[in-house]
């Protein structure tokens, strides 16, 4: 088991620094924040100035070797937009994303395992084709498109909650919903799926032959073993909570590490969009990681191979 | 079997409910407990509330796109960044609301040019810096060295490529000082509009001093500067022009102007900027807001690449391409009226406006005869490099302006790409034969413009090249007053005659400003709330 446990680390660390380097290239293809910094028309020292100040002037390797050499040491650079540490900016940041997408996946599984159930319990009538046909329907539909709309919906026509911002409880309601949809969907289709493939059963229908309560057979039988692909599911589900914060935040305002990925991205600030891929790999990877330990500890099967 | 399987359909659908009643009553809650604290106080005395309410702050709220980069006045390049700081810092000189060719005084009384290459202003006396630090002569002389990096061991700070024209300062006695520069510069004044006065010595020990922790003599303290989301400054009782009569001002960060249109329709931020024609009828659909418009100092144009592209270096192919377009349609029915047609790149409101030039008609046969004559009557293809997402409806207007080239047998094939991506073309030289820009001169005086966009030589962002035009251009920015303003007018006809670019548009820009707000939005896109008042 330890050495299953060292196994998994190490390849979660390569998996990060190989994210990092990628983001490192990928975001240096993509341009240079010189241009975007000077105004129009300015001259070419003005241009050659800044490109040494920013230590752009090196070759790729050379800037990368650099960044991780300072980045173990705990020194992710300095933001090029706000001249202030990277890090300490995204680390400010983290608390808001994390207050959002942890209420998104509590409604998400409030709301996406009892829909799965109901589904799965009414099998081909009404209740699985309102629940199926809802869930396509949220699959569908851009988060963007509907953050929009609730905003237009709550905020300006009934003026119900705040359009928004991070202002108190109220103001997390939108954006939690908006960022909510995607895991719903998928905590709902997974459970119902696995409920059908377990309600039929030899264990469930001895249950039921023995005369226990349908409520009861369906809740401590059925659904116990039905959850643990969901359990799993929910783990990957956090990276893409992640992802979806970045749009989220973006209509919402939200103060979060999303939209300091977008201001960042525009204005190529490396340091910043490195320090937030950084800590949002290192998030998934540990989620996953969290999820895989877990897996094999309820199923030995998976440690020995 | 299926009466209990049906009860637990019942359950299941209870358990969604109160799952989703839970959640709104968690959220009610905190809303409740809010309301019901001026309930309850309100019900054992009415009267008491009802007098302590008008004295209550005055609060305004702003929402901008992006934050502020910094609280350091001379290391930003923005207009986000200096809507914060002009209510935290002064400057000698403001440009004039209804006027943006005239100045008034703020830490100057008045100013005089002593000679073609010299400024003299006389400064406020007994002003002090929110720390407690003087503000005289020495601190003007200490602001232009600090900003042009004339201090030993210092580098010059990120607004100095506007200061270039600056030798040296001179102070005179604690109220008088003198700013010198290499040749008479007809923008110093201007110039001088954009420096932001830092305490002597502020950034003596720590360069990045004032990057967070602001300090200046203007009238607001920052309170809470939360980045990508607010910052929050506090009026100064004390300030030397008077206390400001907006107790609290706050500058939101909302990305998305969707959300910036909703939050301006139900109230909750007193002025967003860049409304997009196309929802100005929205911003007023609440009854809360109104939008108001503005020229502005950005002005339109399809750059033409004269020198690598032979066709385009043709002047009566330049001047077919100005008369096939028809400005007056786009500006109507494009810009739904937010733009104004300009014969050149000079709209009336500028510095050396020339009445005597009217915009190019639209004259498609005219074109055709013109394109005739410079030997290609069946017109020819050409690439045009559009910025997304940069210009107001800069995609919309370069389509008009294609279909309309259309007419006279120019293709011109559309090549949209991110600001980044066209930013960094346009730096290394490498254009398709045209592309479209809306400049924005802070300036008010098409000099530096023409410099840069129309003078010829590698380092500016020009694509012709005119020996005459070029000394015309120099003529006029080395002459400072009437005779600056009427060299820039030769400059105007010359290039009206020999056309750098396809003549678009002056823009209009579109603030959405609540109801309850006293407040004009101004030409130069800077938002000042110093004088302002809530109804």
């Amino acid at each position: 088991m330890l050495q299953y446990l060292i196994r998994r680390v190490l390849q979660s660390i390569i998996v990060i620094i190989l994210l990092t380097m990628i983001v490192f290239v990928i975001a240096r293809l993509s341009g240079n924040p010189v241009d975007l910094m000077l105004p129009m028309g300015a001259s070419e020292s003005q241009r050659t100035q800044l490109i040494q100040e920013l230590g752009l002037d090196q070759p790729l390797p050379v800037q990368y070797v650099k960044f991780i050499g300072r980045a173990v040491q705990g020194d992710f650079g300095q933001s090029l937009r706000f001249r202030a540490p990277a890090m300490e900016l995204v680390l400010e940041k983290l608390p808001a994303t994390a207050k959002l997408a942890l209420t998104s996946l509590l409604l998400a599984i409030a709301a996406g395992i009892p829909l799965g159930i109901l589904a799965a319990i009414r099998y081909r009538r009404a209740g699985d084709y309102i629940v199926t046909t809802g869930v396509t329907l949220g699959q569908a539909m851009p988060s963007f498109w509907l953050g929009i709309m609730l905003i237009l919906i709550f905020g300006v026509q009934l003026g119900w909650l705040p359009v928004s911002g991070d202002e108190g409880l109220s103001s997390l309601i939108l954006p939690a919903i908006t960022l909510s949809i995607v895991p719903l969907v998928t905590i709902a289709k997974v459970t119902r799926s696995s409920m059908i493939g377990t309600l039929p059963q030899d264990f469930v229908r001895t249950a039921e032959s023995k005369g226990l309560p349908w409520g009861n057979v369906v809740r401590r039988h059925a659904l116990r073993n039905a959850l643990i692909p969901v359990v799993t599911v929910i783990g990957v589900l956090l990276g893409g909570l992640l992802s979806g914060a970045v749009i989220t935040e973006q209509i919402f305002a939200w103060p979060g590490i999303g939209s300091l990925t977008i201001q960042s991205i525009n204005a190529r600030d490396f340091p910043v969009v490195q320090a937030v891929t950084l800590i949002t790999s290192t998030i998934i990877v540990g989620a996953n990681l969290l999820v895989d330990l877990s897996y094999s500890l309820l199923d030995p099967r998976i440690r020995r191979s | 079997m299926s009466t209990t399987r049906h009860k637990w359909t019942v359950l299941v659908i209870a358990v969604c409910l109160a799952a989703a009643l839970a959640v709104s009553a968690g959220c009610g809650s905190s809303d409740t407990t809010t309301t019901a604290e001026p309930g309850t106080t309100g019900t054992t005395s009415s009267d008491a509330t009802a007098t302590t309410e008008p004295a209550g702050p005055v609060k305004v709220v702003v929402a901008q796109g992006v934050d502020p980069t910094t609280m350091d006045p001379h290391q930003q390049r923005e207009t986000s960044t200096v809507n914060v700081l002009l209510h935290i810092y002064d400057p000698l000189l403001e440009r004039d609301a209804q006027d943006p060719t005239k100045f008034n005084g703020i830490l100057a009384t008045s100013w005089t040019q002593v000679d073609p290459t010299t400024v003299e202003f006389k400064l406020q006396a007994g002003v002090t810096f929110s720390g407690g630090e003087p503000f005289d002569a020495e601190c003007v002389k200490y602001n232009v060295d600090r900003l042009l990096g004339f201090l030993p061991g210092t580098e010059p700070a990120l607004l100095a490529y506007q200061f270039g024209t600056i030798e040296s300062t001179e102070v005179v006695d604690a109220e008088t000082v003198r700013i010198k520069t290499k040749v008479p510069d007809p923008l110093i004044l201007s110039r001088m509009a954009l420096l932001y006065m830092i305490p002597t010595g502020s950034v003596d020990a720590d360069p990045e001093a004032l990057m967070s922790e602001p300090n200046g003599t203007g009238p607001y303290n920052l309170v809470e500067w939360d980045r990508n989301n607010q910052v929050v400054l506090q009026a100064k009782e004390d300030y030397f022009r008077g206390a400001p009569t907006v107790d609290e001002l706050v500058f939101r960060t909302i990305p998305e102007a969707s959300t910036r249109l909703a939050e301006i329709q139900v109230g909750n931020v007193d002025i967003i900027t860049n409304v997009p024609p196309e929802n100005a009828a929205e911003v007023g659909s609440q009854g809360q807001a109104d939008v108001k418009e503005v020229p502005s100092s950005r002005i339109a144009a399809v750059w033409l690449d004269t020198l690598e592209n032979p066709t385009l270096a043709k002047k009566e192919v330049r001047q077919a391409l100005n008369y096939a377009v028809d400005v007056e349609a786009i500006t109507q029915d494009v810009m739904s009226g937010y733009g104004m047609p300009v014969a050149t790149i000079v709209p009336s409101y500028w510095v050396a406006y020339n009445p005597d030039l009217k915009p190019y008609p639209f004259d498609q046969a005219k074109a055709r005869e013109l394109l005739a004559a410079a030997g290609v009557p069946d017109g020819f293809e050409v690439e045009m490099l559009l910025p997304r997402g940069r210009y107001l409806m800069a995609e919309e207007v370069a389509q008009a302006v294609v279909a309309d080239l259309a007419g006279v047998g120019v293709n011109v094939k559309l090549n949209a790409v991110e600001f980044g991506v066209f930013a960094e073309a346009t730096q290394a030289r490498q254009i398709p034969g045209m592309f479209y820009a809306a400049w924005g001169e802070p300036f008010f005086d098409p000099g530096g413009m023409l410099e840069v966009t129309v003078r010829s030589g590698t380092d500016g962002f020009s694509w012709f090249n005119n020996p005459e035009i070029d000394a015309l251009i120099d003529e006029a920015q080395s002459t400072v007053g009437d005779e600056h303003v009427n060299n820039l007018q030769e400059v105007e006809k010359a290039i009206y005659e020999d056309p750098p670019f396809i003549f678009l548009f002056a823009q209009k820009d579109l603030y959405g400003v609540s109801n309850r707000l006293d407040w004009s939005p101004r030409s130069d896109e800077w938002i000042i709330l110093y004088g302002a008042s809530v109804k």
